[in-house]
């Protein structure tokens, strides 16, 4: 592979997930040369474990973290509240693929919703029709079934009984579209064979991650330097606030650092803010970007909670693809249900140990054995809705304990907001309806303690005092330090976030080639 | 490129804030079980084997299963978990008035959960779910049909072979 100078400017970009990775690749296929860092290793799919236990400790993020607040992980998972990757590909080798665009509301939810006390609602400083071109080329990188002519994967047995549930029930929008999962061999990569391990780490490479698409491609281009097992740990500035060098430590420890013209933050929501945070200096004593205070809060991460129900006759939901589609009906904005915003309900696959796991943390005894022994004849139901943004909750750096490699851990603040409740609560209601529709003869219901989606820890603003970021995720106060990641979301909106955080993530690059090009970085 | 080795056994046990040895029990692949375990107490393996019954009563799954998972649990734990096991099981006993494993099974579960919250029940209870539902024995008893690579995944092989309900539209 290339090997980048470390005196030579580099654009410097800070993880290789879904959003570091495509900028990465949208900017050395521009010619421009990238030094990606990236805290973990390499793990390819030889090494990928369908075991669901073993596969989370293989690929997890568990450096500790602190989580506080009255949400579920600060009791259940105090030390781990986040469900996120440390591999080059970052949390797409584990997700699973669903790939949907924002509803054009969802772009303006303080106007929409109107004031909603005890939130930080804010309207994103742009619109759906903004980021419809990049949701587009979104949608053909990652090859998602049901656009670009590319078809639908055929339905599975569990997302058959969401279907049937949801038309007995009298929804009407249902779909297993818009999955970046390859129906059919495309662009390099194979198509599904329905192997069901669609979170270990896909052994064939059928589910796009940017371990099997954007790195390998801009390695092939030569302008690539991936150095993995480096932890960014300090962005460094000039006298006149420019970024002017990434410190990192490297897989030996010891403490690199990287002159870089472009500095680009594409660490997950969380590392992301601590990362600013951790960069504080005399001429911005609160971290990097953090001029109005913004850095760290408005911390989203989705209503969520399972479902699962004993069906009369076997379902087998672990064969195919684990996610395989969604229910939209309940994602509209309808006050008359007694909450702002929506969510959506996902057909869901899980292996035993992980069901055991969300049952164990509900009871213990007969009730939970008698249903595990049912396994077989299981479906499973997910909801994923807008949590509401509140200035509290947030990413700050704990003030004490530091990890293995001294640096202070970081803590997350959250407290549910009612109408997450009100919504979580009618999310229950409609999956026991569904269950009930298709003849379950046992439901049980779980609560999801870990985040696997984390957005608005950095988030954009037209006007400075709003934000850290503006609509191309270049830090207000600094020109030539952007934030790439999910960070920038000022609301979660319902859908998984990934297209859109790709989306935003091949604006960014269109700008910062662009200004390349002009000298004006 | 340069490579970082991480530290999966200690995370692991980070993860699961379960006791290191309830982890080692498990028998999690990639989790280092200590070398030369501790003599095994029997009488403490018999009792252990009664608390991940009481916990997970799966009468389908053999009791050889549990049992196995008792003696891994005290013959893998080191000095202050052994005493903490020693010491749990101690305290059933007292609670019980004689001999815990004797009562009845609604009796059992009572004094059971009397002691919800101790490091001895969480790291039974954390070891042996790891332990049981990741046992492709255990889990195929329940129709679960694990690592499916080999086979050519489930596109030939049943992913789409429910029959009870209409084919979506
Ligand atoms: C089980 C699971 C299922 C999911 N399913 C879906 C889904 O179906 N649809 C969807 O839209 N989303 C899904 N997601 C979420 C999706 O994975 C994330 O939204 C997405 O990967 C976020 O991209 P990112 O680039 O911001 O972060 P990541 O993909 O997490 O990448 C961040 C990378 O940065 C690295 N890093 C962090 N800090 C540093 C540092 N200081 N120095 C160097 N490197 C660093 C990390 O190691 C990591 O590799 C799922 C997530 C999980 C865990
Ligand atoms: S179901 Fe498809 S995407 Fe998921 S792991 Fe299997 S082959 Fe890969």
């Amino acid at each position: 592979m290339t090997e980048i100078s470390k005196r030579d400017p580099a654009v410097v970009i800070i993880g290789s997930g879904a959003a570091g990775g495509t900028v990465a690749h949208e900017l050395v296929t521009r010619g421009i040369k990238v030094v990606l860092l990236e805290a973990g290793r390499e793990i390819g799919p030889a090494e990928f474990i369908q075991d669901d236990m073993a596969a989370f400790g293989q690929l997890t993020w568990m450096d500790k973290r602190r989580a506080t607040g009255n949400w579920l992980a600060a009791t259940s998972s105090p030390a781990m509240p986040l469900w996120t990757v440390k591999a080059v590909g970052g949390s797409t080798l584990h997700w699973n693929g669903l790939a949907y665009r924002m509803q054009a509301h969802e772009f303006e939810p303080r106007t929409r919703y109107g004031q909603v006390a005890g939130t930080s609602l804010a309207d994103w400083p742009i619109t759906l029709e903004d980021l419809l071109p990049f949701y587009e080329r979104a949608e053909d990188k990652l090859g998602v079934t049901g656009t670009h002519g590319i078809p639908r994967h055929p339905a599975n047995n569990n997302y058959r009984v969401l279907w049937n549930a949801a038309k007995r029930a009298g929804y009407g929008s249902i779909s297993n579209g818009n999955l970046a999962i390859n129906s059919e061999p495309r662009d390099g990569r194979a198509g599904c064979i329905q192997m069901g391990f669609c979170n270990q780490g896909c052994k064939i490479g059928a589910k796009w991650s940017t371990q099997a698409s954007e790195i390998p491609k801009a390695i092939a281009t030569g302008r690539l330097d991936l150095r993995t097992g480096c932890m960014a740990v300090r962005i460094e500035h000039d006298a006149s606030g420019r970024a002017s060098a990434v410190v990192y430590r490297d897989g030996n420890g010891v403490l690199q650092s990287q002159v870089a013209r472009v500095v680009c933050v594409a660490g997950n929501a969380v590392e992301t803010a601590r990362v600013l945070l951790l960069s504080d200096s005399g001429k911005f004593p609160s971290g990097l970007g953090n001029g109005w205070g913004h850095v760290g809060r408005h911390y989203t991460h989705h209503v969520g909670g399972g479902t699962f129900g004993v069906m009369p006759k076997p379902v087998n939901m672990h064969r195919g693809i684990s996610v395989p589609g969604s229910l939209f009906d309940e994602a509209r904005h309808d006050e008359t249900r007694g909450f702002v915003g929506g969510y959506l309900i996902q057909a869901m696959s899980v292996a035993p140990s992980f069901l055991a796991s969300l049952l164990d943390a509900e009871d213990w005894g007969e009730r939970n054995a008698d249903f595990m022994e049912k396994y077989d004849h299981l479906a499973g139901l997910l909801i994923c809705g807008e949590d509401m943004p509140r200035a509290d909750n947030r990413v700050t750096l704990d003030r004490e304990e530091l990890d293995a490699l001294g640096l202070r851990i970081p803590c997350i603040h959250v407290d549910v907001h009612e109408n997450d409740r009100r919504m979580e609560a009618h999310g229950r209601l409609t999956t026991q309806v569904l269950m009930d529709a298709v003849g379950a003869v046992d439901v049980r219901q779980v609560r999801t303690a870990l985040a696997t989606h984390n957005m608005g820890t950095a988030r954009m603003s037209r006007r400075p005092e709003d934000g850290v970021v503006d609509s191309f995720g270049r830090v207000h106060e600094m020109p030539n330090l952007f934030v790439s990641d999910g960070s920038v979301f000022p609301s979660s909106s319902a859908e998984n976030p990934t297209l859109t955080i790709v989306a935003l993530a091949l604006r960014q690059a269109d700008s910062i080639a662009e200004r390349l090009g002009r000298g004006d970085l | 490129m340069t490579r970082h080795s991480d530290s999966l056994v200690l995370s692991r046990r980070n993860l699961l804030m379960a006791g290191g040895s309830a982890l080692a029990a498990s028998g999690i692949p990639g989790v280092v079980v200590a070398a030369g375990a501790a003599a095994a107490d029997a009488g403490e393996i018999v009792t252990i084997t009664r608390v991940v019954r009481d916990m997970f009563p799966h009468r389908i799954v053999p009791i050889l299963k549990f049992r196995d998972f008792a003696a891994r649990l005290v013959g893998t734990a080191d000095s202050s978990t052994a005493a903490m096991l020693k010491q749990g099981c101690a305290e059933l006993d007292r609670r019980a008035g004689g001999v815990w494993r004797t009562l009845d099974s609604k009796r059992r579960r009572g004094i059971l959960e009397g002691m919800g919250g101790t490091p001895f029940f969480s790291a039974v209870r954390t070891g042996g779910l790891l332990a049981l539902y990741t046992d492709l024995d255990v889990t195929r008893l329940f129709g679960y049909e694990g690592p499916s690579l080999e086979k050519g995944g489930y596109l030939l092989r049943g992913f789409n072979d429910l029959d009870w309900l209409p084919v979506p539209t």
